[in-house]
């Protein structure tokens, strides 16, 4: 995987909210909603990124999409720091990055018609006339399995299922290559769930995309991913192949997320429940950001952060004692 | 032998512009003492709207057309409103999806516990104590302090076991929890229904568990109905079920759900939606238009719950039998 360059690159990426205090504006704070993140995708993979709220998982997905930039660190495009790309790189760039919101019922403009959404990105970065523009939308409502009858539909006629592929045509109207789907199911019910995964794998294979696949909901992320990332109160904890993270998690809170997740096959598996909630980012805990809910925590856990371990070809991990973790 | 909760052929009917549709039709189930009964289906399909008939909040525009709502042997629906609310949150509780906006925000929270406990007669120093007796119960640590602490200072996970609290304050022979972990992260979900199921086993309180998920209700329920456009099309032990589905329905359900076996093929999936309440064909079964094994009888007449091996299913063709 290293030998291939990646497509889209995230080194030490760091971002920062800053919070006002209302009874004293002086008094200003900030939280490290991602914390030097780094990761790489390759071209054609499909990268899962799970964790739960709060986690800093949306806003990786955000600053990869280009919707902002980060506090600190580089992102790079096709080995090019963004920072160092001339305002005709960047626009091109923007063309190939592309995001699917969770909410299809917010993510629409209530008051412009199916067409008008789905045709918008070639009227703002084409110069194609009107007919040639509606040929391609006809041609991309096709391919997301959409009636062309929708076209001069309103958001607000068609089913969440339906407005999601309306989301992921717009997305997918300008060759994009890197698509950041932010729980593009979560809102879905389960039968309608996966009519639009089985869209999103398909649109993959056939164009050629390459995704971050964003989810909560774990039985998803590892239907769809190649590799996944684990993130907690903003850090990457454990990163890796899908067999390798979900077969053999090393991180004591990829474990407690594996093992609480609900499944409708019957298994003998160990569960562990974890006591107490994730802190918060306003008050971070010290050294490993995990100690506080960690059944394996030493002394040592709550004085400095660990670092990422190398476990295995491609997996990693943030935990000290991510090694001795594999051989119980 | 009397069962706790009996419905027997409930018909919900909701207004639309003038016209009546049926959202809920011949619903029929019971659940007993100390049960653990999950409730499944998609968005749309009645679940809910079952849950607030049994406690009497159906909407406005809603009415029981027919059928009996049976608790402890009295008929709910013959009930008035004033009769109803010595019944609710005393004998019969909900708890609802959403804890941020099932709480006031501008009540301190242990004050909102101890006044389910109020409307149901009793002294103030009594309520207070129930409530921090309570909230002990669903693990709400330093309930001392909490007490007077506002929704908007509390977890996600904290503010749904605050609501939990309220429910289980006059200790309830049913809890109705609608969804009550669809707005929670996995961990927090796994703590929740492990609450619920231990609060089941200490009070003996039956529980009639709403969910979307059929992961979830695998972990805590011991019988299943599932649901599927205003009827029940199957209902039956969990593991039953779940292993061997009787109903097309539950059979495509469960095939279009990702599991590790499924990576790298794609998943089934059931064509078409959920038909809208006023689109609905009547006298047909509900399932027919995206049934993967619809006859033409299935569009003649709408096929009976019938009972087989203490499992029941509302399909022609379910077990072979008529094959």
């Amino acid at each position: 995987m290293s030998e291939r360059q990646p497509l889209i690159e995230l080194v030490n990426v760091s971002k920062e909210y800053r919070i006002r205090n209302r009874s004293n504006p002086f008094l200003k704070r900030s939280i490290r909603a991602v914390d030097g993140l780094s990761l790489a995708i390759c071209p054609g993979e499909v990268f899962g990124l799970v964790g739960e709220s709060g986690c800093g998982k949306s806003t990786t997905g955000q600053m990869l999409a280009g919707i902002f930039p980060p506090s600190s660190g580089e992102i790079r495009y096709r080995g090019k720091s963004v920072k160092q790309m001339t305002a005709e790189e960047k626009r091109a760039m923007r063309r190939e990055i592309q995001i699917v919101l969770q909410d299809p019922y917010a993510s629409l403009n209530p008051k412009r018609r199916i067409g008008w959404i789905v045709e918008e990105p070639l009227v703002i970065h084409t110069k194609l006339d009107r007919r040639e523009r509606r040929k391609r939308v006809e041609e991309m409502m096709e391919t997301v399995g959409l009636d062309a009858g929708y076209l001069s539909a309103f958001p607000h006629e068609l089913s969440g299922g339906q407005r999601q592929r309306v989301n992921i045509a717009a997305a997918l109207m300008l060759d994009s290559k890197f698509l950041v789907a932010d729980e593009p199911v979560s809102a879905l019910d389960v039968s309608i769930q996966s009519q639009i995964l089985n869209l999103l794998k398909s649109l993959k294979e056939t164009r050629n995309l390459t995704y971050l696949f964003i989810s909560h909901d774990l039985n998803v992320v590892q239907y769809m991913s190649d590799r996944i990332g684990v993130m907690y109160l903003g850090r990457l904890v454990e990163c890796g192949g899908v067999e390798d993270v979900y077969g053999d998690p090393r991180h004591p809170y990829t474990r407690a997320l594996l093992s609480a997740v609900p499944s409708v096959a019957e298994s003998a598996r160990k569960r562990i429940l974890l006591s107490g909630e994730v802190p918060s980012l306003l008050d971070p805990p010290s050294g490993c950001a995990f100690h506080t809910r960690c059944s394996r925590a030493a002394p040592v856990c709550a004085q400095a952060a660990p670092e990422m371990k190398q476990i295995g070809d491609g997996h990693w991990a943030r935990c000290r004692f991510a090694e001795e973790t594999g051989k119980e | 032998m009397e069962h706790l909760l009996d419905v027997e052929g409930l018909t919900v009917e909701i207004r639309i512009r003038g016209h009546a549709y049926r959202a809920l039709d011949s619903v029929g189930f019971r659940l007993d003492r100390g049960e653990i009964v999950g409730l499944v289906g998609e968005s749309g399909c009645g679940k809910s709207l079952t849950a607030l008939s049994v406690i009497g909040l159906l909407p406005e525009a809603a009415r029981v057309g027919a059928g009996e709502i049976r608790f402890r042997g009295a008929d709910l629906v013959e009930w008035t409103e004033a009769r109803m609310c010595g019944l609710r949150g005393k004998d019969i509780s909900i708890v609802f999806q959403e804890p941020m906006t099932a709480l006031n925000p501008l009540m301190p929270v242990g004050r909102q516990i101890a006044e389910a406990f109020l409307q149901h007669g009793g002294s103030k120093s009594e309520a207070r104590a129930a409530a921090l007796r309570v909230m002990k119960q669903v693990g709400l640590s330093r309930p001392d302090s909490l007490y007077w602490e506002f929704p908007h200072q509390l977890s996600g996970g904290m503010k749904q076991r605050v609501v939990i609290a309220m429910a289980l304050i006059n200790r309830p022979a049913l809890l109705i929890a609608d969804e009550p972990t669809t707005a929670l992260d996995v961990t927090i979900q796994y703590q929740i229904l492990e609450l619920i199921k231990q609060l089941n086993r200490s009070l003996s309180t039956a529980v009639l568990l709403i969910s979307h998920d059929l992961g979830v209700v695998r972990e805590v329920c011991s019988r299943v109905i599932v649901m599927y456009a205003g009827f029940i099309v199957e209902e039956g032990g969990v593991g039953e079920v779940l292993r061997r589905p009787l109903h097309p329905y539950t059979r495509q359900l469960l095939e279009s759900i990702p599991t590790p076996q499924k990576r790298g093929r794609p998943l089934y999936t059931i064509p078409g939606v959920v038909a809208a309440l006023d689109q609905r064909p009547a006298g047909v079964c509900p399932f027919c238009d995206r049934c993967a094994r619809a006859r033409p009888r299935c569009r003649e007449a709408v096929p009976r719950l019938t009972e087989q091996n203490g499992r029941k299913v509302r399909c022609f063709f379910a077990g072979g039998g008529a094959e």
